[in-house]
């Protein structure tokens, strides 16, 4: 059986340090009545998440608890309820169940900026043989389809007959998706059946469950510095520029953006044919580092620990603003 | 039009739209591995597409077809889930409406894994809806048809 996983790299960031990033955020947001700050209020109010951008920006630690089940939670949605859900809380496969294949979100907030794993785990077959499709018939494993219930997270159980893959390959054939385990550590580093082919759906990025929520753990709260910038919009041909000096001797640095305008969702805008998924992190060489805007409207990256300065290009279509926050320890 | 990339190329047949790519290595995905993804459809496809159809059944009307073919690495070789070999074709008794990565109304899909020319593979088609079926069927066995996986 798998051990609990943690589902967080890090603890929770203190109160008090989230508190001043929120307030110190909020006023910038509260300040005059511009074209720019009107968006800039109009994209928080109506933002998708339906919850606190704020809190989801800025507390990567308890991202869930913002979230609540994130979107497409219902049944009629397709997608398998998360385990912690239907497993008394734990974040693991259940019992007649393996992992079977895994995906990742790339600069998950619920990472740190890291990739999010997905691991889907599969009921497991009797000696039923399955062909090529790796999915065995019903009745050849012991679970049913149904919804769950008795939390928001009532996404299917046991129902997708769909196997990622990457893990258990020395079984011809699994059982459908009886429920996903969330982790920030690679699934391959904590189960040795699963491969290191990647697999990636963004489009699942904010999908959640209360369970998932990590548990503060106190900590000395690290002495922090915030960097704000706006960027604006530019063009492909005419991009523009913000330069960013980053702190000497610092421990740590994550850029975090928010684009203004939210039909930017799902777009390719930003030279997404050559850097794929547009959300590239940070790249390049030397003392110069550049952040291409992604096509999500929420992102962020670590920073290199060499860079001394960022660079961020925007090369979006006039109306298209971005905000910067530059923080770490 | 033929496109071909990553030691595949594939026939993109008039009224389809295909893509061939590899996803970039990034500095965060902690020692993951890319390999060749096709994405091939009879409607047009978002850029922004999760490997398995993510963020694009959703766009899918009746008549339409996804045809995906995703890559895993060599370690896979030999494994029983990829036990077979060679390009497989498609049959309507594959298809079913729970055999889909997100089930949605109407949609039917099929999965199917093999090693062709040493390279594993898992095959996933997604049809729009049963009553199109025999169609696409025959479509997407053509599309195999002119499938090539080299070494």
């Amino acid at each position: 059986m798998l051990a609990e996983i943690n589902e967080f790299t890090e603890t929770e960031r203190s109160p008090s340090f989230s508190e001043r990033v929120v307030n110190r955020v909020s006023r910038q947001l509260g300040r005059g009545s511009n074209r720019r700050s009107f968006l800039t209020k109009s994209a928080v109010v109506g933002s998708a998440l339906a919850v606190n951008p704020l809190q989801f920006l800025f507390r990567p630690g308890t991202a869930y608890a913002a979230l609540g089940c994130g979107p497409a939670a219902d049944c009629g949605s397709g997608w398998t309820v998360f385990c912690c859900s239907v497993n008394h809380g734990k974040n693991e496969c259940p019992p007649g169940s393996i992992p079977a294949g895994w995906w990742k979100t790339d600069n998950s907030s619920f990472c740190h900026g890291r990739a999010r794993y997905i691991v889907d785990c599969n009921a497991t077959c009797g000696g039923c043989g399955c062909g090529s499709s790796g999915i065995c018939s019903p009745g050849c494993y012991n679970c049913g389809c149904r919804c769950n219930t008795g939390s928001c997270d009532q996404r299917r159980h046991c129902c997708n007959e769909f196997r990622y893959g990457q893990c258990h390959q020395e079984l011809a054939c699994v059982g459908p998706v009886v429920c996903r385990v969330s982790t920030c550590t690679a699934p391959w580093q904590w189960d040795a059946a699963c491969t290191t082919t990647s697999a990636t759906a963004n489009a699942t990025a904010l999908h959640a469950a209360p369970c998932l929520e990590a548990k503060p753990i106190p900590k000395e709260e690290p002495e922090m510095w915030v960097i704000e910038k706006e960027l604006p919009p530019g063009t492909p041909q005419a991009p523009n520029t913000v330069v960013i000096g980053l702190p000497a001797n610092r421990k740590s640095a994550v850029v975090r953006l928010m684009l203004y305008n939210e039909k930017v969702k799902g777009a390719s805008l930003w030279g997404a044919h050559v850097f794929h998924q547009g959300v590239q992190g940070l790249w390049g060489g030397g003392k110069v580092w550049e952040l291409w805007l992604p096509t999500k409207y929420v992102v962020q990256s670590t920073i290199h620990p060499q860079a001394h300065q960022i660079v961020l290009v925007n090369r979006g279509p006039a109306g298209l603003p971005a905000t910067v926050t530059v923080s770490g320890t | 039009m033929r496109l071909s990339a990553q030691g595949v190329a594939v026939a993109v047949r008039a009224g389809w739209e295909g893509r061939v790519m590899r996803r970039e290595a990034t500095e965060e995905s902690d020692g993951a591995q890319t390999y060749a993804v096709v994405h091939l459809s009879t409607f047009p496809l978002p850029e922004q597409r999760g490997d398995f159809g993510a963020g694009v059944t959703e766009l899918m009307r009746s008549p339409d077809a996804l045809v995906i073919l995703f890559e895993y690495g060599p370690e896979s070789l030999h494994a029983p889930l990829f036990a077979t070999q060679g390009i497989p074709r498609l049959r309507a008794d594959m298809f079913s409406s729970a055999r889909l990565q997100r089930p949605l109304p109407g949609q039917v899909g099929c999965q199917l894994f093999f090693t062709e020319n040493n390279r594993p593979f898992c095959l996933y088609v997604v049809a729009g809806s049963r009553a199109y079926l025999p169609r696409i069927i025959t479509e997407v066995n053509l599309v195999l048809e002119g499938l090539e996986i080299l070494l």
